[in-house]
């Protein structure tokens, strides 16, 4: 005893079996320290005593300390801010909503008011509450109720004023409309839509239920109470953290009623609560295990109006729908879909009879590789992440794969998720961590935390750099994967398929960096393997080969490669199948970039034709058919065809996707760019305009697709003969491609390209220098066989040989750019155009006026057909033309070719002024 | 240290938390709310639903069900006497329809179950597992013997720890 130090428990339990007397005894023989003593002396006198609240059980004294509810009836008539009260909507257990008014200009505003039952007291709480209000404010679709504001009255009492919506749950409208499956599926996949976009706000609903989703009286869905679940959670972190006080038992997903943040993956559950629900009229079971729907309706006892009798229901619902349901309200939270869009995409895709991806994991496959492809960035980066996790994990999960493989996948999923628990969906933007600071922090974490098996640290390798892939970063993501190959040959085989899907990436990677010859000798060194391997990834492979040929310059392996490619996918996916269709999109796609422009235009036209009459939704796969085929129209000429391929793009991505996306962002800026080349500069802007915006607000500034539009702007400008407005773009947009990290891109050509322009247009010949030069080498380091912004940059050097007055040196350069563009077979577009009359200035300024005069003549036309709006440009060459007929001493020809100019001029301050005095002094001989 | 609970005993222990549980999920509907109320005692009757099965039980998970009823218990208490306490000490201007308190029905001062709560915490520092059976016992309402088994422990060490653990907390009440 006098060994140890004494400590209070060990003390106690002794004393508490002896005397007073003994214990005085005690005490007497133990020179303890006189506060633990003290204690000591406390806890004997303590444990004498009675205490109400101890005899009293947890569950009797919480029970006892809340208070009897009022129904807010007193409440009617009397004003909360600026909100009279008008009759009581409904009741919650933590709020009453009330109809309410308030005078707003002319009229009076009804909006719904939500009050809370209990009071938020804390300056914390009141301060949560006015910030999360504020993010819930931003929250703007036409199928979310929005809130109106959030205010604490004098009381102290919270409320919540909301878009008041008249309407019906969804359920119940369904069921008074006696709507069939395909009306109710439709009305959910609105649903789905409108909870995706908040989630793509970040913002989670948390208690998704019937009488949260209103149908109003013009029948559009409108979600309500969107994020109120959050904002009504008073106090600390903690209560939000571990106890899960907002929820309504039947939609509350399992992990609610756990330990630990929602997610968005809380919703998708209550979704498929819901779907449950409108298909079979009641809740659905709900249990551990797998539980169907069709079964659940086969039992029941009465079935919604409008739906087919029990027997036939089973049917229908049998199969995709059960697995969907399934899916949606897996147990596990990191099994279900992993957006509330792809929820949405599954059942349009029962609705348009194609396998849903519930059921096929080779569909999963896909949407992983869409995800990695276009989702990039900031929040969407993050979704690409959970893509990819959950891409692993049922891919390797559903195949009936093995015990083994099924853990790792977990294992896998667990490492990822546990990252993300910092930068979840749902939390305030200025808490989640960015994607860069997530993939260092794994990739840190994965060579301390050596616990994991050699299959997982691959995949997690593999996959941290398909992230990094994903977000540009080429350098850390060639790292990981030559981390992962060299673990990875450490434990398989050399032809074993973990190895070749490391190489495949590998060589994706190199294409990606434009390193196409590279990536052609590991895909030449993989061919036995991708011609094995008659599966989505084999044919993905064969075309990603077929593209590092193509751009390496060897044009006919490159279409063999291709022509392989599309076999294997007839094979893999079956002939006349979208699959199939794809592949042929794919193949277009080489063709246009191989400039066989005729195969192309035939190719695309029938995929696309096939697309559009097999019913099937449209996807990006076909909207990027349309952009390349409008390319195609587009470097023949044919600028009408363009066009309209381009608005078609744009309104089936708005018809598949709400906005902001990426896929209508794309589509804003391709038609925006369409329009400006024809210089229809003023239709052109605010398509830019909107454009920019969009790829803000998916991207977050910084990006390549923002600066790319920037440029496009600033081009637009310079077409307007704006330098001033034209450089505040274009220094924007350039900044991307001077980050020291970044490598030669085909946009930083572009931007390089355009500052030229810019600095030419401003007499800072030095600088034209240094960025064309740059652009040169960028170019000549990517396009090793040639590329037609090459010639664009030869003709800018050329003017600024012309500028240094050395015409031979412009003549050269406008010799080897029309070459060129010969070669490539594009003569028609507008570099040609441009390079003609560079030419005309050169030969001009050499004083060889006639051949001058044959150049002229064949830009001005060539601009007729392509620009007809673009008057700026053709007085500037009819004021060349005017020059070189006088010159040649026709002043007759000379004086018409001022006067056409002339009657061309709408805005003097559009034209350099020297130009225009010349022409009016012409025209008026 | 896994401690197999025969499934027998644990069916009895859920159900007896599960009755108290739904006393308060009842009285929370008494109130007025309308049973898909947000709440978390409703909550809590759901959660014995979904935990409840003996199948999942079986696997272990009993000691971190009973221990996650406790912990909303606890809230609850918190949650509850912490508006008491506002209620009682707000001006009468913030007293308003909807949360009128009835102070006097109160056999016990809302203050001691927030003392109490503080008391935890330092008891969770001297003596973990005395915590662990005040949260189950006082909690969770689970008898001593019952939260023996579910420890795995002797009845007896657990009666000297809830002893040990009430002197502890009792001292620091007021």
């Amino acid at each position: 005893m006098s060994a140890a130090p004494p400590d209070l428990r060990a003390c106690f339990d002794h004393l508490i079996d002896l005397t007073p007397p003994q214990r005085e005894a005690w005490f007497a023989a133990h020179a303890l320290d006189a506060e633990l003593q003290q204690e000591l002396l406390a806890l004997l006198a303590a444990d004498l005593q009675d205490a109400p609240l101890l005899a009293t059980s947890a569950a009797a004294l919480a029970q006892q300390y809340t208070p009897p509810y009022d129904d807010g009836a007193g409440l009617v008539g009397s004003s909360i801010g600026p909100y009279r009260l008008g009759a009581v909507l409904g009741q919650g257990g933590s709020a009453v909503v009330f109809r309410a008014q308030r005078a707003s200009g002319a009229g009076m505003q009804t909006v719904a008011l939500k009050l809370l039952r209990t009071g938020l007291f804390s300056a914390d709480g009141q301060r949560r509450f006015r910030r999360e209000q504020g993010v819930l404010a931003q929250l703007s679709h036409p199928h979310i109720a929005g809130l109106i504001e959030g205010g604490i009255s004098e009381a102290g009492i919270p409320y919540i004023a909301m878009e008041f919506v008249d309407g019906l749950p969804v359920t119940a409208y369904a069921d008074a409309h006696a709507l069939d499956l395909r009306a109710r599926l439709e009305l959910l996949v609105t649903v789905c839509r409108a909870i995706d976009s908040a989630h793509r706000n970040l913002v989670v609903h948390r208690d998704l239920k019937p009488s949260n989703v209103l149908v109003n009286t013009a029948g559009e869905i409108k979600v309500l109470d969107f994020g109120i679940a959050r904002l009504l959670d008073d106090d600390d972190q903690q209560a939000t953290q571990t106890c899960a006080i907002a929820l309504t038992p039947g939609y509350a997903a399992p992990e609610q009623y756990l330990p630990g943040p929602v997610s968005t993956a809380t919703d998708i559950y209550a979704l498929g609560i819901l779907l449950g629900e409108l298909l079979t009229g009641q809740m659905p079971p709900r249990s551990p295990a797998r539980a169907d729907l069709s079964r659940a309706c086969a039992d029941a006892a009465a079935l919604p109006a409008g739906m087919p009798a029990a027997p036939v229901l089973a049917r229908l619902l049998r199969g995709d729908l059960d697995a969907i349901y399934n899916t949606a309200t897996a147990q596990d939270p990191g099994r279900r879909y992993h957006s509330a869009a792809l929820l949405a995409d599954d059942l349009e895709r029962y609705l348009h009879n194609q396998p849903v991806a519930a059921r096929t994991p080779s569909v999963w496959y896909r949407l992983r590789k869409s995800m990695q492809r276009n989702r990039t960035a900031s929040a969407a980066a993050l979704l690409a992440l959970a893509a990819i996790v959950i891409g692993v994990s049922l891919a390797l999960w559903q195949a009936h794969v093995a015990r083994e493989q099924a853990q790792r996948a977990t294992a896998v999923r667990d490492f990822l998720i546990e990252l993300f628990d910092a930068s979840k969906a749902g939390q305030l933007p200025d808490q989640r961590l960015t994607l860069d600071q997530l993939v260092q922090r794994a990739g840190t974490r994965l060579q301390t935390q050596t616990d994991l098996s050699v299959p997982t640290r691959v995949e997690l390798l593999r996959t941290l750099g398909e992230v990094r892939m994903a977000g540009s970063d080429y350098a850390q993501a060639g790292q990981f994967y030559d981390q992962a190959l060299e673990l990875a040959q450490t434990f398989y085989a050399p032809t074993d398929t973990a190895v070749t899907r490391i190489r495949l990436l590998q060589a994706s990677l190199l294409i990606h960096q434009s390193r196409y010859a590279d990536a052609s000798s590991i895909y030449a060194a993989l061919l036995p393997q991708m011609r094995a391997d008659i599966s989505a990834a084999g044919v993905d492979g064969l075309q990603n080969y077929a593209s590092a040929l193509m751009y390496s310059a060897r044009t006919e392996q490159a279409l063999a490669i291709s022509a392989e490619a599309a076999r294997q996918a007839a094979a893999v996916y079956g002939k006349g199948t979208l699959g199939a269709i794809r592949a042929d999109l794919v193949r277009g796609n080489l063709l246009v970039g191989s400039g066989r422009h005729a195969d192309a235009v035939q190719l695309l036209e029938s995929a696309l034709q096939a697309w559009r009459s097999s019913g099937r939704a449209p996807d990006q796969d076909f909207l990027q058919g349309l952009t390349d085929l409008s390319r195609v129209y587009h470097t023949l000429g044919q600028m009408a065809a363009a066009e309209s391929l381009l608005r078609e793009t744009l309104a089936t991505a708005e018809r598949i996707y709400d906005a902001p996306h990426d896929r209508i962002a794309l589509a804003l800026l391709n038609l925006g760019d369409a329009l400006s080349l024809q210089a229809r500069l003023d239709e052109a802007e605010p398509v830019l305009v909107r454009a920019l915006a969009m790829m803000r607000a998916v991207y977050g500034d910084g990006h390549l697709r923002v600066a790319n539009t920037l440029a496009s702007l600033g081009k637009l400008e310079l077409r307007r003969r704006d330098p001033a407005a034209a450089a505040r773009h274009i220094r924007a947009a350039a900044q991307w491609c001077e980050h020291p990290d970044r490598h030669a891109t085909r946009s930083c050509i572009e931007t390089y390209a355009i500052k030229t322009e810019l600095a030419l247009a401003t007499g800072e010949l030095d600088q034209a220098d240094a960025s064309s030069a740059r652009a040169l080498a960028m170019a000549q380091e990517i396009f090793p066989q040639g590329h037609h912004w090459m010639a664009q940059l030869w003709q800018l050097r050329a003017e600024l040989s012309l500028r240094r007055n050395d015409p031979a040196a412009a003549l050269a350069l406008c010799d080897q750019a029309h070459d060129l563009l010969a070669r490539l077979d594009k003569q028609h577009g507008t570099t040609a155009e441009t390079v003609l009359a560079r030419r005309a200035s050169a030969l001009a300024a050499l004083g060889r006026p006639a051949e001058a005069l044959a150049d002229i003549h064949q830009a001005l036309a060539l601009w007729q057909q392509l620009a007809p709006a673009g008057n700026l440009h053709r007085i500037e060459l009819l004021d060349q033309l005017a020059s070189l007929h006088t010159r040649l001493g026709d002043s007759r020809a000379a004086r018409d070719a001022a006067r056409r100019a002339v009657a061309l001029v709408q805005d003097r301050s559009r034209i350099e002024p020297a130009l225009l005095a010349r022409i009016e002094a012409l025209a008026g001989r | 240290m896994q401690h197999v609970v025969d499934a027998r005993g644990l069916d009895d222990l859920v159900d007896g938390l599960y009755l108290q549980l739904r006393a308060l999920a009842r009285s929370e509907r008494r109130r007025g709310g309308a049973p898909d109320t947000l709440h978390t005692t409703a909550l809590v009757n759901e959660l014995y639903l979904k935990l409840a099965d003996a199948e999942r039980l079986r696997f272990g998970e009993a000691r971190q069900f009973f221990s996650y009823a406790a912990k909303a218990m606890r809230h609850i208490l918190l949650d509850r006497a912490k508006l008491q306490m506002r209620l009682k000490r707000e001006d009468r201007r913030l007293r308003v329809a909807l949360t009128d308190p009835d102070v006097e029905a109160l056999t016990v001062d809302p203050a001691q179950a927030l003392e109490l709560d503080a008391a935890l915490d330092g008891l969770l520092l001297h003596d973990p597992r005395a915590a662990d059976v005040v949260e189950l016992h006082y909690f969770a309402g689970l008898g001593l013997d019952q939260v023996a088994a579910l420890l795995g422990v002797a009845p007896r060490t657990v009666a000297r720890d809830w002893r040990f653990a009430s002197a502890f907390l009792k001292a620091r009440l007021t």
